[in-house]
């Protein structure tokens, strides 16, 4: 903390001993799986199957439109066609749907005869070809990172999961430690950088231990642990707690690449096994479940049957059923849609009231922006539907981490606001750049 | 279980709350209202059922104010209206600032307009622009102000002063002393307004109400870091001990109770880091100015009035990321403390001892009396205040003298040369010079290269010019 800006990170009540210590539950794949036609915004792909279409684990389904990423079959199997179901981004969506037949038949997605002998520009294109995408939360095709890597030091392993209740990062990485070292090996090829750093939250002895074990025989990686705060996770708190630098846009103007554990286990994977991302680990968690507990499941898998098997809804009788953590998941309205291969935890919260005061401008809010914004006075601007005071406050920068609502005492819904703040000047920016074009 | 939709996020909320926020500000003023009982309490009985009278009276006023309010303007629940309006705070607050003799019609006059004019006209909580105890305060202070006496009925007793020590050190334009010392000024165990006397309980609630995240540090640290800054820099302008002063400065006058309670008021101060900082700087400034150069002690309510009516201003220029440009807000920062500082740098070399107070001028020789025997002589020796009287016998060639008034010499110095010749901080020459001048006669003569840094050499010099100057008017 200066005394121009708060300390933008703080601790949260994380929760995460409903679920660290459970072993992962293997789910099996149901009778029908739905494979979403969607990766974070982007809806247009070429689908390049057609109803009856016999499919194995592996083949090829479809490919994303703008930037090159292909998704791959989870099961075995006959294509249905396509139908429209409930997504993660709280709308119906498409779905390529493919009846399971429960067999083990599969092709390789890649083929690499000697994997360590890569080159820097064949690490990148196995990733392009694998459809690997942030496993964190983000969805963002991981080959587009490493496009013109010059200048890059250092790797950021984002092993630290800040999210409260998620666990599945951290029992992946207790699972899979060689296959994450193997990972960060070839994404320090692909970068070309000369360190790689795992960072990982502080009080967690166990992985720690493991970690460091690992590291002994990897020369170029080590393992570093941050504070247990919240976001600490993001992009932009992790290099400025671990490397102590700000930058503007992207963190590869100070030379480091971030990239998530579970993306680098999944490269691994599919260099060395030539598995596509066809299942992941789940945290399911939150009061609102009765047993809460990390699964793996395969992409594709509607969610209320994932709930039935693992015991149910707990008693109450109302609750949300939010994709992703509490804090930036969002709220979906059934729990008919299904786990894509970035989702990695699922929490339902019993429903409960929150009386919301007066703003006292105390300026908490402010205090705990990690993007060292106002977002009392951003809220004052939606209210006054000010775009000059918009424009000033730098609405466009909050990443809606969901902090300044969290730290509200008056418990006003602040993030919303900035949320309505940022379309209503993206809105009002594309009505003057439709201006400009006459 | 029913799956709903929530349109917002988060889902999380930390603990912390409004409601949590008031009630440890309720406990904090709690401690300083049991204090000033106690204090009270060590007065007399009178003066602890009065002070029991104010609180009970300003606090039934203000919630007879604010249920009449809610009621005519039918709220559902008027009740719970008030509970989340907490009017308690704003009337305790307002009680403390006011003084043991306040009559107490005064104080339910005074209750009534901070919340109804000070808060619930404007909306209610967390929409007033002006501190509403402070609102109320003033309104009193105008129009009542000759009945907020330190003390009750028309004498004050012998353990209270009849002024507050901000009044008597204002009288001596903030270059003379007090009879209150400094640590009876940290301890607040004197009579001025009901709660802000003892600094030391104040800041320790302060660093209670900060670790409990009730405000931001940012506004009493400015503010009484300012006034720390510009206190010393006025007492070593005007030959005082900077440290002193400075002490003396956020001890009297209400302060820190200002900078702890009234100026952190959020809805009140700036949003912003930087904002709360120029904020609490500009309060010290303020508060110094009409201090030193308004003949005025009660700068602190005043200013703070001032700095409410500019916050909104403060937040229309403090727009933007607060880590944008931080070179020009640390620049901004520096170079309004070092403006300010400067400012009551120059007010300072303007402040001089009223007439009444000032030290007289040194006497050399001046002649009150002459007879045949003896002319006898003023001169000052150690204190300007307090001169010499020397009897000056001349017999021909021979002198003699006696030393009738000395009660301005120090025990140690100039008393123990005039009665005995030696003494713990004299040399041998102050033996000398009391067997030559003060035992016996002697002649012009031996006056002449006679050394005179005996180790009171203030009073040997007014004995030598007492005797000089009766010598002259013998001429």
């Amino acid at each position: 903390m200066t005394i121009l800006s708060g300390k933008g990170r703080t601790k949260l009540d994380g929760q995460k001993g409903l679920t660290k210590d459970k072993p992962i539950l293997s789910i099996e794949t149901p009778d029908v799986v739905y494979i979403p036609l969607v990766i974070g915004t982007a809806t247009q792909f070429d689908v390049l199957v057609k109803e009856g279409d016999e499919v194995v684990i592996g083949t090829r389904l479809a490919v994303r439109k703008d930037m090159y990423v292909p998704i791959y079959s989870p099961v075995c199997g006959t294509v249905k066609g396509i139908e429209k179901r409930m997504h993660i981004t709280g709308r119906p969506q498409n779905h390529i749907v493919i009846e399971n037949n429960h067999k083990e038949d599969r092709v390789k997605v890649l083929d690499i005869a000697d994997p360590d002998a890569l080159s820097q520009q064949e690490i990148v294109d196995a990733m392009k070809e694998l459809g690997l995408v942030g496993l964190g939360g983000s969805g963002f095709p991981t080959y587009v990172k490493y496009g013109h890597p010059e200048g890059i030091d250092t790797l950021l392993i984002n092993g630290v999961e800040c999210e409260p209740f998620l666990t599945s990062d951290h029992l992946s990485m207790k699972r899979d430690i060689s296959a994450l070292f193997d990972g960060t090996e070839f994404m320090l090829k692909a970068a070309g950088a000369s360190k790689a750093i795992i960072a990982i939250k502080e009080h967690k002895p166990d992985l720690l231990e493991l970690l460091q074990n690992e590291a002994k025989s990897h020369r170029h990686i080590e393992v570093k642990e941050v504070p247990d705060n919240y976001p600490m996770g993001w992009e932009r708190v992790l290099v400025r707690v671990l490397m102590k630098k700000e930058y503007d846009r992207l963190p590869a103007e100070v030379g480091v690449i971030v990239n998530n554990a579970s993306t680098a286990i999944a490269l691994s994977k599919g260099i060395r096994l030539g598995e596509g991302i066809t299942q992941r680990v789940v945290t399911f968690s939150g009061n609102g479940f009765k047993d809460p507990q990390n699964v793996e499941v395969a992409v594709g898998t509607p969610v209320n049957y994932i709930v039935e098997k693992i015991g149910g809804y707990a008693d109450a009788p109302e609750g949300w059923l939010l994709s992703g953590g509490p804090m930036m998941g969002k709220s979906v309205m059934n729990d008919q849609f299904v786990i894509c291969s970035y989702t990695n935890g699922i929490t339902c919260l019993i429903k409960e009231e929150t009386r919301t005061l007066a703003c006292l401008k105390c300026g908490m809010c402010t205090e705990n922006c990690p993007s060292r914004l106002q977002p009392v006075k951003i809220m004052q601007a939606e209210k006054a539907a000010n775009i000059d005071m918009m424009e000033k406050l730098d609405v466009m920068r909050c990443i809606e981490c969901g902090m300044c609502t969290y730290t509200c005492p008056s418990k006003i819904e602040v993030t919303d606001f900035v949320v309505k703040a940022k379309r209503r000047l993206n809105l009002a920016n594309i009505k003057k750049n439709a201006l400009k074009k006459k | 279980m029913k799956i709903t939709l929530k349109r917002t996020s988060p889902n999380y909320r930390q603990k912390l709350s409004t409601p949590r926020i008031m009630r440890d500000l309720t406990i904090a003023i709690l401690a300083i209202v049991i204090f000033s009982l106690y204090y009270f309490s060590t007065v007399g009985t009178d003066y602890l059922i009065k002070a029991i009278e104010i609180y009970a009276v300003a606090l039934v006023a203000a919630a007879l104010t604010e249920a009449i309010f809610f009621a005519v303007s039918k709220k559902k629940n008027v009740l719970t209206e008030m509970r989340y309006s907490f009017g308690w705070v704003t009337a305790l607050l307002f009680a403390l600032t006011l003084p043991i003799g306040t009559p107490l019609y005064v104080v339910a006059i005074g209750a009534v307009i901070a919340i109804f004019f000070g808060k619930l006209i404007y909306g209610g909580f967390g929409q007033n622009i002006f501190n509403p105890a402070l609102v109320g305060r003033v309104v009193v202070h105008l129009s009542f102000g000759s009945s907020l006496t330190s003390y009750l009925g028309t004498n004050a007793p012998d353990i209270i002063s009849s002024v507050t020590p901000t009044t008597a050190l204002n009288q001596t334009n903030w270059v003379g002393t007090i009879t209150t010392d400094l640590p009876t000024l940290f301890t607040g165990m004197y009579s001025a307004a009901l709660g802000e006397t003892c600094t030391i309980l104040i800041l320790l609630a302060g660093v209670f109400l900060a670790i409990r995240k009730v405000f931001d540090w940012r506004i009493p640290v400015a503010y009484l870091g300012t006034v720390l800054i510009m206190g010393a820099c006025q007492g070593a302008i005007c030959g005082l001990d900077p440290i002193q002063t400075a002490l003396t400065h956020i001890a009297i006058g209400g302060v820190a109770f200002g900078a702890i309670f009234m100026a952190t008021d959020p809805v009140t101060s700036p949003t912003s880091p930087l904002g709360k900082i120029i904020y609490g700087i500009s309060l010290g400034f303020i508060t110094m100015l009409i201090r030193l150069k308004a003949n005025y002690p009660e700068g602190v309510l005043f200013s703070i009035l001032i700095m409410n009516m500019l916050t909104p201003m403060i937040d229309n220029v403090t727009l933007g990321r607060t880590d944008q440009h931080q070179a020009r807000q640390y620049g901004i920062i520096i170079g309004y403390v070092i403006l300010a500082t400067a400012v009551i740098g120059a007010i300072s070399t303007s402040l001089k001892l009223p007439e009444s107070m000032q030290e007289p001028e040194p006497i050399t020789a001046e002649i009150v009396e002459q007879t045949d025997q003896s002319i006898t002589v003023k001169a000052t020796g150690f204190s300007n205040a307090s001169p010499l009287t020397v009897q000056v016998f001349i017999d021909g060639d021979a002198i003699s003298v006696d030393v009738i008034d000395y009660q301005g010499e120090t025990r140690g110095y100039g008393r123990d040369l005039i009665e005995a010749g030696s003494g713990p901080m004299l040399n041998e020459k102050a033996q000398v010079f009391y067997d030559t001048i003060l035992n016996g006669s002697f002649t012009k003569a031996d006056l002449d290269g006679l050394d005179t840094t005996t180790g009171a050499t203030k009073t040997t010099n007014g004995i030598i010019n007492a005797i000089r100057g009766a010598l002259d008017s013998v001429q």
